[in-house]
């Protein structure tokens, strides 16, 4: 008998209140503190960049959306009044600049081809090892069924893609991701619905033709 | 419940809480229909690896360039923060600006200018400008009068040197014995020779003006043989 695995966070809607933190961090910044520019950078330089990359597809453009991100942070810092977290505020930037750069690829750069060299340290394979203790068989496995649920995200629809990756990946509740996207909660749940739908009928159709990787209700032990 | 109303809240069955008497009816639904169930497993299934995607690292030269926009955007508001800050971190800026803009032209424009010169001073002496105008008047500041013709008169036997004063017309006026002695028909000679003398005058600055003729009479010996 399958297993249901609910997950009911009753205790989210706490975490779209306010931090005190948040606005403190944020009149440090205004007051040009170094250790709040080292604090902001340290909190949010790796969600920021993961969102990006996670809606864009793209190494590269993720690098130029996070540096746009942190510039418009900085300089307008002054304008964060603490009427939501810094954490939506940040990921409210983060989404309308991905939107820009996808937005500026279509116009522009459709056709090139990067001559980027790829840094040493990105996509390489061991530092994304999770567990030492994996099977060269599960390594693999995993690595195919990562890529092929990256590559089918970002098949689907981008506005259902945006509300899946706030809320599976990154894991805001539903009120954060109304608050990053700015629409109301219903449009949240019907928009969250309708990409896990896109998203598990993409993966089916490339799994069809791939049986291992199928997506298997866990049975019960 | 229907299936379809049931898929259509089972996204936010997985996610959200719900009220007890709809909870109860999709429990009760996903009992008894294993589609729903097994939709419902791979929804949860599907969220598990979407959260287990991994975090990918950021690249180095990334976190480089975001420490060079935090410090960069320190200095600037740190700059903008009184009027006197702005102005000087204006000026800095501008002072910035026109140094690397002139900097790299220094060496080329000094370069430049000395070759010119070098060329200008070695072509300008081959080249021999000439004056276009023959008789044109020297741009010196003062020339003095000369003789252009004199009278065909016989003058008496005696040497002499004499001074003659020439006005701005080329005429002369007086004259002055510098050497020798003066008959009485020597001067009468050079009465006439002066009438019938014609000058050119003294210049200064480009306009005639009055000025001295030094002439020296001497005696001639023609022996005619034959």
């Amino acid at each position: 008998m399958a297993t249901l695995v609910l997950d009911l966070n009753s205790d989210r809607s706490a975490e779209t209140a306010v931090d005190s933190g948040d606005l403190a961090l944020a009149h440090a910044l205004r007051d040009g503190s170094e250790q709040a520019y080292e604090a902001l950078l340290l909190r949010f330089q790796q969600p920021v960049y993961n969102l990006a990359l996670r809606l864009l597809n793209d190494p590269s453009d993720a690098s130029d959306v996070a540096q746009e991100v942190f510039l418009k942070v900085f300089r307008n810092i002054g304008h964060f009044r603490g009427q939501s977290s810094l954490k939506t505020w940040i990921f409210r930037i983060t989404i309308n600049e991905a939107h820009n750069q996808r937005r500026w690829f279509f116009r522009h750069r459709q056709r090139e081809v990067g001559l980027e060299d790829r840094d040493d340290d990105s996509g390489y394979p061991g530092e994304t090892l999770t567990s030492g203790g994996q099977s060269p068989y599960d390594y693999v496995f995993d690595q195919e069924r990562q890529e092929l649920i990256a590559a089918a995200l970002a098949r689907i629809n981008p506005a259902f893609r945006a509300a899946v990756i706030l809320r599976d990946i990154t894991d805001l509740s539903y009120e954060e991701v109304a608050e990053v996207l700015q629409i109301s909660l219903g449009t949240v749940k019907s928009r969250i619905l309708r990409g896990r739908e896109a998203l598990r009928q993409e993966l089916q159709k490339k799994m069809q033709s791939q049986p291992a990787l199928r997506l298997m209700p866990k049975t019960a032990e | 419940m229907s299936c379809e109303t049931v898929r259509n809240i089972l996204s936010g069955f997985l996610d959200q809480p719900m009220g007890e008497p709809e909870r109860t009816r999709v429990t009760n639904h996903l009992a008894a229909c294993r589609e729903c169930a097994a939709h419902l497993a791979e929804l949860s299934e599907l969220r598990t690896y979407l959260r287990s995607l991994p975090v990918a690292p950021m690249p180095r030269r990334l976190r480089t360039e975001l420490q060079v926009i935090a410090s960069r955007e320190k200095a600037r508001a740190a700059a903008t923060r009184t009027l006197s800050l702005t102005l000087h971190s204006w000026i800095g800026t501008c002072r910035l600006a026109i140094d690397n803009m002139m900097r790299p032209m220094a060496l080329p424009f000094a370069g430049g200018l000395l070759s010119a010169l070098l060329l200008f001073g070695l072509i300008v002496p081959v080249l021999g400008f000439r004056p276009a105008v023959r008789n044109d008047v020297p741009t010196v500041l003062y020339t003095a009068a000369t003789l252009v013709e004199v009278a065909p008169l016989g003058i008496s036997d005696d040497e002499a040197v004499v001074e003659l004063s020439v006005d701005a017309k080329g005429q002369a006026t007086d004259y002055t014995v510098q050497r020798g002695e003066v008959t009485p028909e020597m001067q009468a000679d050079l009465t006439k020779m002066m009438f019938f003398a014609r000058f050119t005058p003294a210049t200064s600055f480009g306009q005639p003006t009055n000025g001295k003729v030094l002439i020296s009479f001497r005696r001639v010996h023609y022996v005619v043989r034959g």
